[in-house]
């Protein structure tokens, strides 16, 4: 068996007896290829009462390679309005690309989103979404990523 | 959760987690224990286990296929060079005891919990003593266990590390990371970094080099035996370098690192027939199989020698990867249907387009535009 679907079963069988985090839900995870989770921001935020589904794809590489993450955008869902998220799903967050790390998982990844869409004081699209979304690929790990906000 | 399809779980029988133990209410520790022997990259048992500099411990197939990626400590993020991971002995000896004494251990801690769940049951009395003198059994012959694997194997290590930093005027390789003589850095680059090794004296002068290391054995021997003097130890020192050189015989070196990029396919068919590797396929293919395999045999080295794999063990793994690898890159990236369905509306363009032209070749473009639409995708060059 491939080295991914080995990591993701055990992640599934953490997640099966130990629960998610308060705001995250296993929407799918019935093959070792695609997965989709949906979180929720709890507490006082500006996105509050709103959820969100997170697509995860994996390749044979997964944890040495980062997963391919983004929102999922169809008529049930939408992406949240965020200066790192872009209308097509797309996020912009480092530890999905170079700053990813082995150590981390599919829970650990939707925790770090959910507390990035907690920390976000202004609903607003990145300066460049209309821009990015016309010529982006469809997958966002295709895309060479440049990360310079530290504040959100 | 209920969208968690059994199947996938079902065939996880083998795979075993921490989460089988009960919590800390019930069965204090152990939960954490059996995770603290795990990777925290593959969240196995750690195989091979090597630490890093800064502590951190991982199986040595997880972290060097991750360092060429990221050269840094995958849970503190501090840089690491693959030349100085050092095997983790005792780690790897708590594994192989912990192992051997989990299941045992799992089913005492759940009939323990049954126990006081049902504290009426009539047997309660009578097992209890006879469990608790086995399980002292069990950890006594574990010690020993432990003893045997540790002692022996623990000594290659220090001496291994402390050669090359005691040689003057050496380098450490920029491809291989093998220590250098600091003037033949060059002609040992020229050589693809299998010759003109600090260690290996045959490629150097022969006089010279026998006499500095006759020098840094005694060195050695002085430090572990202070009582000694350096001149009276001298054939002592000699008898214990000869027994060192036969020890090494059997040691298992690691594989250098190649830089492919400046090797022609004929030279990557070369090295791989020199581990009688199968050598069919393009140069991606090749250099893949290459390091996959340097990954592999150099994790083979970090095993205790009693654990150690064969050549043609490691292989058949390595054919296994590679069958992996085929058949998960298949199914990702041109999943032809879902893809088609994606597509729909540019490949209906596209056929539309070419047909007054082409009406002959109408079939073949609506197979070809998967790699058309591919590449129609320009890179996006910024984020946010």
């Amino acid at each position: 068996m491939a080295v991914s679907s080995r990591r993701l079963q055990k992640e599934l069988m953490d997640i099966k007896k130990e629960g998610t985090p308060v705001g995250i839900e296993v929407l799918k995870a019935d093959d070792f290829s695609k997965w989709i989770l949906s979180v929720e921001v709890l507490g006082d935020t500006i996105y509050k009462g709103e959820k969100f589904a997170l697509m995860f794809r994996f390749d044979n590489q997964y944890p040495i390679s980062a997963p391919a993450v983004q929102f999922v955008v169809d008529d049930k869902w939408s992406a949240p309005e965020h200066p790192h998220v872009y209308s097509n799903g797309h996020i912009c967050a480092s530890i999905l690309g170079s700053e990813w790390s082995p150590v981390l998982s599919v829970v650990s990844v939707c925790v770090t989103i959910q507390s990035m869409l907690a920390s976000c004081k202004k609903k607003e699209r990145p300066p460049d979404n209309d821009r990015y979304v016309a010529h982006a690929p469809e997958n966002p790990k295709k895309t060479r990523w440049d990360f310079h906000d530290d504040n959100v | 959760m209920s969208s968690i399809a059994g199947n996938l779980l079902a065939t996880a029988s083998d795979i075993t987690d921490s989460s089988d133990f009960p919590g800390d209410a019930d069965a204090p520790g152990l939960r954490a224990l059996d995770d603290a022997l795990r990777c925290d990259i593959c969240r196995d048992f750690y195989d091979a286990p090597v630490s890093l500099s800064c502590g951190h411990t991982f199986c040595s197939v997880c972290i060097r296929s991750a360092l060429p990626i990221s050269a840094t400590c995958p849970t503190c993020r501090k840089a690491v060079a693959e030349s100085t991971l050092r095997r983790n002995v005792a780690v790897e000896a708590a594994v192989a005891t912990w192992q051997k004494a989990r299941s045992l251990i799992l089913r005492l801690a759940k009939e323990d919990i049954a126990r006081n769940t049902r504290p009426q049951s009539s047997s309660h009395t009578q097992r209890h003593p006879e469990e608790r003198s086995r399980k002292r059994k069990r950890s006594g012959s574990s010690v020993s266990v432990s003893d045997e694997i540790v002692i022996p194997s623990s000594s290659p290590v220090p001496s291994g590390s402390a050669t090359p930093d005691t040689l003057p005027d050496t380098v450490e390789c920029p491809i291989c990371q093998k220590t250098v003589l600091s003037k033949k850095i060059n002609m040992h680059i020229d050589s693809g970094c299998k010759r003109h090794l600090a260690e290996a004296p045959s490629g150097d002068d022969p006089t010279t080099m026998k006499g500095k290391q006759k020098q840094r054995w005694s060195e050695l021997f002085n430090a572990s035996n202070s009582a000694t003097t350096g001149g009276k130890n001298k054939d002592k020192a000699k008898g214990k370098l000869r027994a060192k050189e036969g020890e090494e015989d059997t040691e298992l070196n690691h594989i250098p690192k190649v830089a492919y990029d400046i090797h022609k396919q004929k030279r990557l068919v070369e090295l791989l027939s020199e581990w009688s590797l199968p050598t069919h396929g393009d140069r991606n293919t090749l250099i893949w199989r290459h390091s996959k395999w340097v990954v592999l045999y150099n994790a083979n080295v970090d095993r205790a020698p009693e654990n150690r794999r064969s050549l043609d063990q490691l292989r058949s793994e390595l054919r296994k990867a590679e069958e992996a690898e085929h058949k998960t890159r298949k199914e990702v990236v041109d999943d032809p249907v879902a893809y088609q369905r994606a597509n729909k509306d540019m490949f209906e363009k596209l056929t539309e387009a070419a047909r007054p032209r082409k009406p002959a070749k109408k079939q073949q473009l609506e197979r070809a535009p998967e790699s058309t639409v591919e590449s129609m995708q320009p890179e996006a060059d910024d984020g946010e």
